[in-house]
């Protein structure tokens, strides 16, 4: 009887008896090498030679790495302890009253009667505020001003509750629209968690629509290239439909990379199986269209819905079929596919 | 005099020393596993010759800093895979993907293998032969994957050992290894 070590050290015997038909490396190859270890030890002989060694990188099998490794964490750990203040601090510092003026419009309500744009949300309010301390006269550029707000109020109407939050820390002020340079807006725009501490509500001018929140994000990173804190906003606009994990892009790279040992590592962390991607994809589908049946097994042992569609409405078991991946498609059923 | 019964650390101290016929012996001890354990990782002859020549240069090189702490076998691979890892990168920058995007289970992937001008002749000639497949077999698993098997068949490393030169953990490198072997019973018993 033989056991799962036997079959291991078979199948590397097996390995080892093809490998050695493999040609050794040309003998130009060989001599460059040796000429070069030649080279060094004439240079110890000849003394004063650890001169001409390459001393820029240690060798490998000395510890200076771990010193490095250790400045590096130090270095992150303090830049976290100054950076998290910064957005704790946004967060929950409550907002000053602020006088209603013509160059505190912003501090007008989302709900203030007479703005069409009620959804104002807070994030957007503060861009307006920030905007209004700007020298600014031109009305065209509020135009500008309620592109990126809507990428922070996806519902224009009714009055988002959420989006009213502000309220309560700032009295009602006559709506007012805010011009401001349409640069100074969009880079205004970007940093929405920065921009609560400006306390302030906003306004739209009455003649402007509220785009997508989705065109309004993509506006604000291409503009202001700071896609992360567009996407800071992205989750209040319009919630996915789709659990979130709290490590989607690792599990789902994972599954891409066919790395089952990854996809388990992640999932016994606590990363959400059936998180999706941004096109609506799992894991378990992911791997199912790469024909990974290890990754498949490893997702099913974690729970993965094995029913769960993408959007187009392709199951996994669809795409195994339709691959003609019949072990995938077995195991699959089994696990109760559909 | 260094003969080949000293031991690979005694040898690269010897050759530390300045003693060029150390390295040679070393060298020859370990030139065609290295090779093999380049070749079937990155599958292009000409940077695996690129990688072979930097890694023993860097042997040569750091031998007055080398400090026996651990077997010359897992500091020579050390080296090897992160000059890899390095090569990776640098092609990963220029081509996104080199294997089917179908993945591994891809029917006509071994096929395609056998047809590629990087795989060795020899696997080549002999395609209908156990031992082929199973070359072509390794050559489909995953980057990690194959890595680890590749570090335990070729240069018969513990798997502490695989750990220290992937720099991962013990079991990580034990899942790895493991997942390797599953895929290469599946492969093979999907082209038999």
């Amino acid at each position: 009887m033989t056991t799962g070590h036997d079959d291991d050290d078979d199948l590397e015997r097996r390995y080892r008896a093809a490998s050695e038909a493999t040609p050794r490396p040309d003998p130009a190859l060989r001599a460059a090498i040796l000429a070069e270890a030649e080279r060094v030890a004439r240079a110890v002989r000849e003394g004063g030679a650890a001169a001409r060694f390459d001393t820029r990188t240690p060798a490998a099998n000395e510890r200076r790495w771990s010193l490095t490794l250790a400045g590096t964490l130090v270095a992150a750990v303090i830049a976290g302890l100054i950076v998290t203040p910064i957005y704790r601090e946004a967060e929950m510092r409550p907002e000053p009253p602020a006088a209603p003026s013509a160059t505190t419009a912003a501090n007008e309500p989302a709900t203030s009667p007479g703005v069409p744009g009620p959804s104002a949300a807070p994030i957007e309010s503060a861009k307006v505020a920030r905007d209004a301390s700007a020298p600014s006269s031109a009305s065209g550029a509020s135009r500008v001003a309620t592109a990126p707000a809507a990428a922070l109020a996806p519902a224009p109407e009714p009055p988002a509750p959420e989006a009213r939050a502000p309220e309560a820390l700032t009295p009602p002020a006559p709506a007012l629209t805010v011009p401001a340079p349409p640069a100074q807006l969009a880079e205004s725009a970007a940093p929405a968690r920065g921009a609560l501490r400006e306390n302030a509500a906003g306004s739209f001018p009455a003649e402007q629509p509220a785009p997508s929140a989705k065109a309004a994000a993509a506006d604000a990173t291409a503009v202001t290239g700071a896609p992360a804190r567009a996407r800071l906003a992205a989750p209040a606009a319009r919630p996915s439909p789709f659990p979130q994990s709290s490590e989607p892009s690792a599990l789902l790279a994972a599954a891409a990379a066919g790395d089952a040992a990854r996809i388990e590592r992640l999932l016994a962390a606590g990363a959400a199986v059936d998180a999706v991607d941004v096109d609506g994809r799992t894991a378990m589908l992911v791997a199912v269209e790469r024909g990974d049946l290890a990754s498949v097994r490893v997702l099913l042992a974690h729970g993965a819905d094995p029913n769960r569609a993408a959007p187009d409405g392709r199951t996994p078991l669809a795409v195994a079929r339709a691959a003609g991946r019949s072990a995938i498609a077995a195991v699959l059923v089994q696990a109760g596919a559909r | 005099m260094s003969d080949a019964t000293q031991s690979d650390e005694a040898l690269m101290q010897s050759f530390a020393r300045g003693d060029a016929a150390a390295f040679e012996v070393l060298y020859g001890r370990h030139e065609s596993r290295v090779w093999r354990y380049l070749c079937r990782n990155v599958r292009d002859p000409e940077t695996a010759r690129e990688l072979m020549q930097d890694v023993w240069f860097a042997v040569a090189r750091s031998a007055a800093r080398y400090r026996p702490t651990a077997r010359f076998t897992t500091w020579l691979y050390t080296l090897a895979h992160h000059r890899m890892v390095d090569a990776f990168r640098a092609r990963r920058a220029h081509v996104s993907l080199d294997q089917s995007p179908d993945g591994d289970e891809d029917p006509g992937l071994l096929g395609q293998l056998a047809a590629d001008p990087a795989t060795e002749p020899a696997v080549r000639a002999e395609s209908a032969d156990d031992g082929a497949r199973l070359l072509r077999a390794v050559a489909c698993l995953p980057e990690e994957q194959r890595t680890a098997f590749l570090l335990k068949a070729e240069a018969e490393l513990s798997v502490e050992e695989i750990a220290t030169v992937t720099g991962t953990t013990f079991e990580t490198a034990k899942s790895r290894l493991r997942y390797a072997r599953t895929k290469l019973r599946e492969l093979l018993a999907e082209t038999a």
